[in-house]
């Protein structure tokens, strides 16, 4: 936390972020108004029920959100050396796309408690290809990393062609799994709020206190063993958490891509890539990135909404490359 | 008894694959040594290097480290006495030099213990002794081959170790570097710490190091003072390459290649 200048600036923007996410909409609910039905709790009213049913659980689904995939690509970026890794490389946006698939067309009736059979069903299958990843690559998956990303890759074109083969076979829902697959949070309520707030905030907090351990294994395996760091062990202790907090929160959003890869980038450019402050920026970031893009994407064409993933690429690419153009000059982002 | 920083029994090591195979080596390695691992290109001298750094285990015999078997040591202990600076290509995100240096204080503080005076003290007399002290606050990403490997040494040095372990400290290095590196290397020993380094020039081996080991096919044929081991026809036969011995003025013995003509004839 110390010497650590950006969250000075990071957490008024988030908490701003926030509030004008909560305030804004297709009804305008005056900032003043805003605080004080937080203040005072839900009254009943219809602006008491906007806030309180509808925009504050879907702004904090958001940032939670946001918030984990900025922190899974810090640390694939970092135990894997290469700038352009993030965690839907490791099968994780694969394995719940196909998760979800199966859960939309095994069930049209999709009950609506808790996080949802397509949640359970997205998580599942999240955690599960990537847990086929890690067994693909063996034991050598820190070491050689791209060992780890090119299985990544094969087993994620081989969970895509299931999907497509789904999708051809069931046409009138294809639809329903295209916008799956495009990430939205439309569906935020209480409940998923819960269901991200134990599943990433742990992990996030887990992933903060190794951060000087990720620091020593971004010198790569060999170094990091000479500085007393058992480098695969750790490492998969750092991915599998990743894995985990990132399987939660696709669950509840569908895969929204950009997020984990940018989000690192603009982090360490801005607060330095010591990964303990670098892992805390990326979550301010990440979080205030997801907030702008759900506000977006409600308020670009209402009364219909725009798939989240569209607006996070929209907005991140031409930021990523400016900042890549940017950077020539004064050293590079990859090192 | 105090006992001896690395001792090996009976090791051998075989890859996985190919029919390469290291040892059988029994032999204790002194502290307060610079030894200088020599050889053609795969002879061992890396695996060796893997080897003793804990990184590679035995396949047979043991290997123990300050009198205790390898595997028993908690890794965090073991990097407290052992540092090793591989060939592996190294290029974390652009640190602060100052931040990359400091992570040689990890065996020592672990994941949450804060730098304290002591060890910003260890870390600032090594960014001075390097040189360095323009580049502190500056990002890795912007610095030469020759200072990153400067840097590289300077955090192995600020874990502390007794061990040292270097495989080709003087790759790809400008002279001024060269020279730094191996001086350096030289005075810590001197220090006590016990220094292996794999090396290729024969003069660098002369000039700097204590001792000077001789591989070939995952045994070492000869080991030694300098002078003695590089002047022997071993040497030679290993590289299939006559040398030329020459002196300089203050009277070193000095090692020349062949001319090219020479070789010409040798190899057509």
């Amino acid at each position: 936390m110390k010497n650590n200048r950006f969250i000075l600036f990071g957490i008024p923007a988030l908490v701003l972020a926030l509030f004008g996410a909560v305030s804004y909409g297709s009804i305008r609910i005056p900032l003043a108004d805003v605080m004080e039905i937080l203040l005072r709790g839900d009254g009943g009213s219809s602006w008491d029920l906007i806030i309180w049913k509808i925009r504050l659980p879907r702004v904090l689904c958001a940032a939670l959100v946001g918030g984990i995939l900025a922190i899974g690509g810090v640390t694939c970026q970092g135990l894997f050396r290469n700038p352009l890794s993030e965690p839907y490389l490791l099968g994780i946006s694969s394995g719940a796309a196909l998760g979800a698939a199966i859960a939309i067309l095994l069930s049209p009736l999709s009950g609506r408690f808790g996080l949802g059979i397509l949640g359970i069903f997205a998580f599942s299958g999240a955690m599960l290809v990537t847990m086929m990843v890690f067994l693909a690559a063996g034991r050598g998956a820190f070491r050689f990393p791209s060992t780890l990303l090119l299985s990544g890759i094969a087993i994620a074109l081989v969970c895509q062609a299931i999907i497509w083969l789904l999708m051809a076979l069931n046409h009138n829902q294809i639809e329903k799994i295209v916008f799956w697959t495009l990430g939205s949070l439309s569906s935020a309520r209480w409940e998923k709020v819960l269901w991200l707030s134990v599943t990433t905030i742990p992990s996030a907090i887990v992933l903060v206190g190794m951060g000087r351990m990720i620091d020593v294994l971004s010198t790569g395996y060999e170094s990091a063993h000479g500085m007393g760091v058992k480098p695969q062990r750790s490492a998969s202790i750092v991915l599998a958490i990743t894995s985990f907090g990132t399987s939660a929160a696709v669950a509840v959003s569908g895969n929204i891509g950009f997020v984990g890869l940018m989000i690192p980038h603009i982090a360490r450019f801005l607060g330095g890539p010591s990964h303990r402050n670098l892992i805390i920026n990326s979550w301010i970031g990440g979080a205030i990135l997801l907030v702008l893009a759900d506000f977006a994407a409600r308020m670009l064409n209402p009364p219909s909404e725009i798939p989240l993933g569209i607006v996070t690429a929209l907005l991140g690419a031409p930021f990523l490359l400016f900042l890549v153009r940017g950077k020539r000059g004064e050293g590079r982002l990859d090192g | 008894m105090v006992k001896s920083p690395l001792t090996l029994k009976n090791l051998t090591w075989k890859p996985r694959f190919g029919q390469f195979r290291l040892g059988p080596i029994s032999l204790e390695i002194p502290d307060g040594k610079f030894i200088a691992l020599l050889g053609p290109n795969g002879v061992g001298k890396s695996s060796l290097l893997r080897l003793l750094s804990g990184i590679l285990r035995p396949s047979s015999g043991k290997i123990d480290l300050f009198g205790k078997d390898y595997g028993m040591w908690k890794s965090r202990e073991r990097g407290k006495l052992v540092a090793f600076l591989s060939q592996e290509s190294e290029n974390p995100f652009g640190f602060q030099l100052v931040k990359y240096i400091g992570l040689g204080r990890f065996p020592h503080l672990g994941s949450f213990r804060r730098m304290a005076v002591e060890d910003r003290k260890i870390v600032d007399s090594e960014i001075d002794a390097w040189g360095l002290g323009e580049f502190r606050m500056r990002s890795i990403s912007n610095l030469s081959g020759g200072e990153f490997q400067r840097a590289r040494l300077a955090r192995a040095l600020a874990q502390q170790p007794k061990i040292l372990l270097f495989d080709e400290p003087a790759n790809h290095l400008d002279l001024q570097s060269r020279v730094r590196i191996l001086s350096r290397l030289k005075e810590e020993a001197k220090k006590g710490k016990c220094i292996l380094a794999a090396i290729h020039d024969v003069n660098d081996a002369m000039l700097y190091a204590d001792e000077v080991w001789l591989l070939d096919n995952g045994r070492i044929l000869d080991s030694g003072s300098p002078s003695r081991v590089l002047q022997s026809s071993r040497l030679a036969d290993i590289y299939d390459i006559e040398l030329t011995r020459f002196f300089s003025a203050d009277g070193r013995m000095m090692l020349g290649m062949p001319p090219a003509s020479d070789l010409a004839q040798h190899y057509m």
